[in-house]
């Protein structure tokens, strides 16, 4: 081995080192879980006693005798199709209003990312849950401007919705990413455009969306990968009830391991939505082509 | 373009894995999350004759609870190590965050401390799966006294096959509060017998009365726990579950009955909307119409009542009778505890850790530190130590004193797994919401029943 070489991989060892912090916890909080979690789903494991070997029972059970589960699946669905377009279009909206020129216009960016840096977090679901609760600031403005008022959590009908109108309102990082996007637009394409007198939303049809169609496909996948795994809002707004109107697959999953103990069968559940997720986003790849205009013809 | 796509794609490999690794993490906790610390051994102050006849002894002690308790018991430890020097015990404190966890992790590893505070709903779980995980109170008579314990609260509280593998730490139970005045006004009364049916009809007068007001108000959870469950043992004479045979007490038209009688509540104006109600989940007393008077009782537990009474400070609060119906086969209603305290099968120590409980519960002294910390007293001597600092007064003392007049059968054990809970509290509710007919309802809580069943 020549001097050279063995000082590259002295430099590579203590590349390793620097990255340990970082290494050590992907192997033990997300590898290992990982691997492990495959193993305990084809189980019997309530804690108390060792895990009992049952091969696919717990599959066999999740899609043939848990209603509750396609009940579940059901609701995360319905909630990902109303939050993913519904927070893309908010972003977009926001995005293209601050893209504007005018004075201050930084501080009034930092203040509309503001919701997205405390948003998802347990506090913003509580003052959720404050803000429409049965004598709520929503429910006393309904009041005010002598409109009916509803019971927004308590209605099996208006629960999910509502939740789902939290989730719209933490756009964020969704219209961060819209806004360096439509800065990279090329001005000289309007320029074109104005000599040819498009109109505005010709231009936004025609210029815009094309110009920023492959954040918008990031977007699109970023936001029905969270939007599957949801859970917070659910166990904090609304603990997935009332009657289970706002059980999505996360509080099923949560649930079945820490509040029956069984964490075979939760092991399975949380499997199943990682399938679930991947089948859903090589969909969405599929139709990437479609989506997404590529200045190289999309070749390469 | 390919490559941003492999990107994007392992992306979101990472961002999924981290959520299929959830369902595992609590198996390998085996964290330490209470706070460890040893009372002052105060042994060096010895040197009395009993000391030198014994051979040193530490004992470790485990409960959860908050400062107050905390504090309490750190005083009776030392009051108790004075008196006995040759035994320290080691605290290990915190709060019920997690408590379960280790509890079970410590059990099943033989590392549990010698005496440790437990839940009531989690003991059967545990005997069932290892009685010796528990010392038998009955073995030592000679230091443990039981004879301060009524008879029937020993019965109902840790006694499994005649063995007494836990002593209660307090007296509890389900309890009813109503509003007097506003009661007396309206012409209904809870302080004489009455049946469920009376219920309804009492609910009838307040509605004519004042057509924004409700007779009774409960949460999801008081469904299942004041309605559904003592309804049932009184119809059936049985447990909802039946813990020695592993089968169902009640029959689908049983169940039914149960969940008409909740349509009833509800299509009559007797219990105030669910849609209402869920929003203040286990706090009735955030309700704003609880503190502007607009219920007339409350279904709750004797350790809930003093909130409610306080939220309504305009209130004139007593504490009423329960619901048992003509015939009843069983009262359905009994006294619980709060916890229960337990001696580990595997400590070397056992006597020693007796000799401590017996201190614990039956010495007047440290009766007098412990007050009510843990609800209150079980025994006689921590009753009359209560009473004589005039400490044991008030609604939840009263609520108390109503619940021990019934001697209905408990139902810990399969009725409470939280499995079963859930199934029975979903069905109630359903009805509540009017959503689905109780024969419906009835018919697929019986089949998720079942399906239960056959997996223990």
């Amino acid at each position: 081995m020549t001097p050279k070489k063995k000082k590259i991989k002295r430099k590579q060892w203590i590349g390793l080192v620097f990255i340990a912090p970082w290494l050590i916890g992907l192997i033990g909080l997300q590898v290992y879980p990982f691997v492990a979690s495959l193993f305990y789903s084809f189980t019997e494991y309530n804690i108390m006693s060792s895990p009992k070997w049952i091969g696919l029972a717990n599959y066999v059970k999740l899609f043939t005798a848990d209603n509750e589960f396609w009940y579940s699946v059901k609701v995360t669905l319905i909630y990902t199709i109303f939050t993913v377009p519904g927070k893309l279009t908010v972003a977009l909206i926001v995005a293209l209003v601050m893209n504007k020129n005018m004075k201050g216009i930084n501080f009034i960016r930092t203040i509309y990312y503001i919701p997205s840096l405390i948003g998802g977090s347990i506090g913003i679901a509580i003052l959720w849950k404050l803000m429409f609760q049965e004598e709520g600031i929503i429910n006393s403005l309904l009041k005010a401007i002598h409109l009916p008022t509803l019971h927004w959590l308590g209605d099996p009908k208006t629960a999910l919705p509502t939740i789902i109108l939290l989730q719209l309102w933490t756009f964020g990082s969704s219209f961060v990413m819209f806004l360096a996007a439509l800065k990279n637009v090329p001005a000289d394409l309007y320029e074109a455009a104005d000599i040819d007198g498009a109109s505005s939303w010709k231009k936004f049809v025609k210029i815009t969306l094309p110009q920023i169609s492959s954040i918008i496909f990031f977007n699109i996948i970023m936001q029905t990968i969270t939007a599957l795994q949801s859970f917070t809002s659910s166990l904090v707004i609304t603990n997935g009830g009332p009657l289970k109107s706002t059980y999505v697959l996360g509080m099923k999953l949560y649930t079945e391991a820490f509040s029956f103990y069984k964490m075979g069968y939760a092991c399975a559940i949380s499997w199943v939505i990682f399938i679930m997720i991947m089948i859903v986003t090589m969909i969405l790849f599929r139709f990437s082509s479609m989506m997404v205009y590529y200045e190289d013809g999309n070749d390469f | 373009m390919k490559k941003l796509k492999l990107t994007a794609l392992l992306v979101t490999m990472a961002m999924t894995a981290s959520l299929a690794g959830c369902g595992n993490s609590a198996s390998e906790e085996t964290t330490d999350g209470t706070q460890s610390s040893q009372a002052t051994a105060t042994q060096e102050a010895a040197g009395t004759e009993t000391a030198e006849n014994h051979d040193p002894v530490t004992l470790r002690f485990m409960w959860w609870g908050g400062d107050e308790r905390a504090q309490a018991t750190l005083d009776v430890i030392d009051k108790f190590e004075q008196e006995y020097p040759w035994i320290t015990i080691e605290a290990e404190y915190g709060s019920s965050d997690g408590y379960q966890e280790k509890l079970t992790a410590q059990l099943v590893s033989g590392t549990v401390a010698d005496i440790f505070q437990m839940g009531t709903g989690w003991m059967p779980g545990y005997v069932e799966s290892n009685a010796g995980y528990f010392a038998d109170f009955k073995d030592f008579s000679d230091v443990f006294d039981l004879s301060t314990f009524e008879e029937s609260i020993l019965k109902n509280n840790g006694q499994f096959d005649g063995h007494q593998y836990g002593v209660p730490t307090g007296i509890s139970g389900h309890a009813l509060i109503y509003n007097k005045k506003v009661a007396d006004e309206i012409g209904v009364d809870f302080s004489s017998d009455y049946t469920w049916d009376d219920i309804v009809e009492m609910g009838k007068k307040v509605k004519e009365y004042d057509k924004d007001m409700y007779l009774l108000t409960m949460g999801s959870s008081e469904l299942n726990t004041m309605i559904v469950r003592p309804y049932l043992q009184q119809l059936t004479g049985s447990t909802v579950l039946v813990n020695e045979t592993k089968k169902r007490g009640f029959e689908e038209k049983d169940l039914v009955e149960v969940l008409n009688y909740i349509k009833a509540l509800y299509d009559e104006g007797v219990a105030s909307p669910m849609s209402t109600v869920i929003a203040y989940g286990a706090d009735l007393g955030t309700d704003p119409n609880w503190i502007n008077q607009k219920y007339v009782a409350a279904f709750g537990y004797s350790s809930t009542v003093e909130t409610l009474q306080a939220a309504c400070p305009d209130g004139n609060f007593a504490a009423g009778k329960l619901p048992v119906m003509t015939n009843a086969k069983d009262e359905g209603w009994y006294c619980n505890a709060p916890q229960y305290m337990c001696v580990s099968g595997a400590s070397e120590h056992q006597e020693e850790a007796m000799m401590f409980l017996n201190y614990f519960y039956n010495n007047a002294d440290a009766a007098k530190i412990l007050k009510t910390v843990r609800s209150v007293p079980p025994t006689s001597v921590g009753q009359e130590a209560c009473t004589e600092l005039g400490i044991l007064e008030g609604i939840a003392k009263d609520s108390v004193d109503i619940i021990q007049t019934y001697t209905g059968t408990n139902d810990l054990g399969l009725t409470t797994e939280e499995e079963v809970t859930a199934i029975l509290q979903d069905a109630a509710t359903q009805v509540a919401y009017g959503q689905g007919t109780p024969e419906d309802v009835a018919k697929s809580t019986i089949s998720l029943l079942d399906n239960y069943l056959s997996s223990k």
